[in-house]
């Protein structure tokens, strides 16, 4: 049997916990072999034996590291994500890719430059609920599609004292949701022609973004992508009208095992069927980002679509500052 | 004191709304119908006379008219009716321009002059201002407004020629506006998106607007190709969100021959759903819609004993706000006041 690839995940908060460090343990033909945190107690609790650091040299330096997972707030990607490079790693950053579409260009040529992969991890793409919608909008249930709606909504009236909800470049919900929504529409409708995005402080007390409301036009599609912070009605995840029906979809965030909410589809008589569940694996990123490691497969977010995603978040930025469409 | 009203146009806002409208409120009499549409009226209306709108103006005996025609011809419609000393309402939307609301205005000196926005007496929207109002809701930040159908092809009709004040925003964003207007006022900048997106259509039919306030937003939707069209309002509150689906059945109800007097006129069988923070919800009833309401604002201050139901300035923001969002979806910016 193959030597499993060695993995080192900077930053333990509940990104490095959750999303990396977590399913890289679980993933055949991975192991975690370092943490870079200064939550040792936890790490150490959570996985008995894997070395801890204070600093990521210590896992640059390392010859036997071969990937390294970046899930640090956001400024600080660009530098470590360039220096992991240049150590000779493999390279997944968390969402956002960078805080600037420069930085995320830099990052291409950097790892063309030193011949290693280097991907974003835009992890949504293999959620359940992304997964069924993939599926009926290639079916052809829903007929031509005319309007999508994306939703990252919460009630969390109170501001953690976190440096998201700080100002600052890469803080907020436009770069810290908006990156999976943006992804997931990329995928599924390619760039569009325009966007037109507003966005807004609503929380008692916040620093940074915690409401967007962002219409990417299409020659006849639109896209609505939003997130509000205080919808006590927080459910709704998908609207989807179609030429032959609607799907409303209900329900965020479910990464692993089958949909138990799936959603609903609507016909143009108003008859009402349930859609098909989706079933997520949430070893699913790092299974494929091994065997583009190995050579089997692609990478699965290659980073030309990490930077499209970029290009979006500041044409976002840009549209909210001019208060007006910004042509893609 | 009994006012003779005539009403010009016998459409689907002449034969639905305005003619039993007036007819069930006491103090108003349905005089006269200006309209080609003899047999249909004469059919629904055996009593009332059918007329030319130059007979109707020449008359001394008719207090008010009510424009119900197409869009297009509002503006002359009524500034006819004022200049021959006549009392005007004017069905949505007032005029082609903001700029045709303000000349009416203007023309309209000691007369009533008022615009059918009956929408404010939609049962859900009672419903809703009341909670809003009780503070059930708290602070409000975001509300999404629809006006969404499944008509996937065009059934024709001046509605959807093309041309000034023609398509769906002007027709149903004038609605939601109004609402919005009465219950938030004025907003700091509106972005708008217009489309024609139906096979062969001339005009709007889809629209998605954004109201931008200090905190809140509001979005204004209508969408002529969306099979799940049910939704109607959509609200988060600091303290809890509001959700609707189903629009207030009146229209619905007058189409298919029902009349105001009937118990079941107003009644909505879909109650709203208060949502508490951690998914709680409360079914609450709407209030009982009734457009008569507005006829009977219009007596009382043709009696002198209340202000209008809807004043020509609060149908002219509206105008304001309708010709905002054009320029919006044109010049593809927000405008802001």
């Amino acid at each position: 049997m193959k030597q499993p690839l060695n993995a080192a995940v900077i930053g333990y908060g509940l990104g490095g916990r959750v999303f990396h460090a977590h399913p890289i343990a679980r993933t055949e033909g991975l192991r975690l072999a370092a943490v870079v945190s200064g939550r040792k107690a936890e790490i150490a609790r959570d996985h008995p034996g894997v070395a801890v650091h204070a600093s990521p040299e210590a896992v640059f330096a390392d010859p036997t590291i071969d990937l390294v997972a970046i899930s640090t707030p956001n400024t600080a990607h660009f530098p470590l994500a360039a220096r992991a490079l240049a150590a000779g790693k493999h390279v997944v950053v968390d969402k956002p890719f960078t805080v600037t579409g420069e930085e995320a260009r830099e990052l291409k040529r950097r790892a063309e430059a030193a011949g290693r992969m280097l991907t974003v991890f835009h992890n949504f793409r293999y959620y359940a609920d992304y997964l069924a919608l993939k599926q009926m909008i290639g079916s052809g249930v829903l007929g031509e599609i005319t309007y999508f709606e994306s939703h990252f909504d919460r009630y969390a009236p109170l501001v953690p004292d976190a440096w998201r909800e700080k100002p600052g470049p890469g803080s907020g919900t436009w770069w810290d949701l908006a990156p999976h929504l943006i992804d997931q529409v990329l995928q599924l409708f390619g760039k569009p022609e325009a966007l037109f995005a507003d966005m807004a402080i609503q929380r008692e007390g916040g620093g940074a973004t915690d409401f967007f409301h962002v219409l990417l036009r299409y020659p006849k599609l639109r896209v609505v992508l939003t997130s509000c912070f205080l919808a006590a009605a927080e459910e709704l995840r998908f609207v989807v009208h179609g030429s032959k029906a609607s799907l409303i979809k209900y329900g965020i965030d479910l990464r692993n095992g089958v949909d138990p909410k799936p959603g609903t589809l609507v016909f143009g008589d108003g008859a009402e069927k349930p859609a098909p569940a989706g079933r997520a694996d949430e070893r699913a990123f790092y299974a494929a980002v091994r065997d583009a490691i190995l050579g089997e497969a692609p990478n699965p977010v290659p980073v030309d679509e990490g930077i499209a995603v970029m290009d979006i978040l500041e044409a976002g930025e840009k549209s909210v500052a001019e208060r007006r469409e910004v042509a893609l | 004191m009994i006012a003779n009203v005539a009403l010009i146009g016998y459409g689907l806002a002449g034969r639905v709304f305005h003619a039993p409208m007036i007819a069930a409120v006491e103090g108003l009499r349905l005089a006269a119908v200006v309209s080609s549409r003899r047999e249909g009226i004469a059919k629904a209306w055996p009593a009332v006379a059918v007329r030319t709108a130059e007979e109707v103006f020449a008359d001394p005996a008719i207090d008010l008219v009510v424009v119900a025609t197409p869009n297009d011809s509002h503006f002359e419609l009524a500034k006819r009716a004022l200049a021959a000393g006549k009392h005007v309402v004017i069905d949505k939307p007032f005029a082609r321009t903001a700029a045709e609301a303000r000349r009416l205005i203007a023309a309209s000196r000691g007369r009533i002059l008022s615009v059918f926005h009956n929408r404010r007496w939609d049962g859900d929207f009672l419903t809703l201002k009341r909670l809003i109002g009780e503070g059930a809701l708290g602070e409000v930040v975001y509300f999404e407004s629809h006006f969404d159908r499944f008509r996937p092809r065009l059934k024709g009709g001046w509605r959807e020629r093309a041309g000034t004040a023609s398509g769906t925003w002007y027709d149903l964003g004038s609605h939601l506006l109004d609402q919005v207007l009465q219950l938030f006022g004025a907003p700091l900048g509106i972005a708008a998106d217009l489309a024609a997106r139906r096979e062969g259509a001339a005009a709007t039919d889809y629209f998605r607007v954004l109201l931008r306030y200090e905190k809140l937003r509001v979005v204004l939707t209508g969408n002529a190709l969306a099979a799940a069209d049910a939704l109607r309002f959509r609200l988060h509150g600091t303290r809890a969100g509001f959700l609707k689906y189903g629009l207030d059945t009146q229209e619905a109800f007058l189409a298919s021959g029902g009349k105001p007097q009937d118990a079941a006129f107003g009644r909505d069988p879909r109650p709203g759903h208060l949502v508490l923070p951690g998914g709680a919800e409360k079914a609450v009833e709407s209030l009982c819609g009734d457009y008569r309401a507005y006829y009977r604002g219009i007596r009382d201050t043709l009696c002198g004993t209340a202000p209008l139901p809807v004043s020509a300035e609060e149908a002219l923001a509206v105008m304001e706000c309708l010709e905002a969002g054009e320029e919006s979806a044109a010049k593809r910016c927000e405008i802001s006041r």
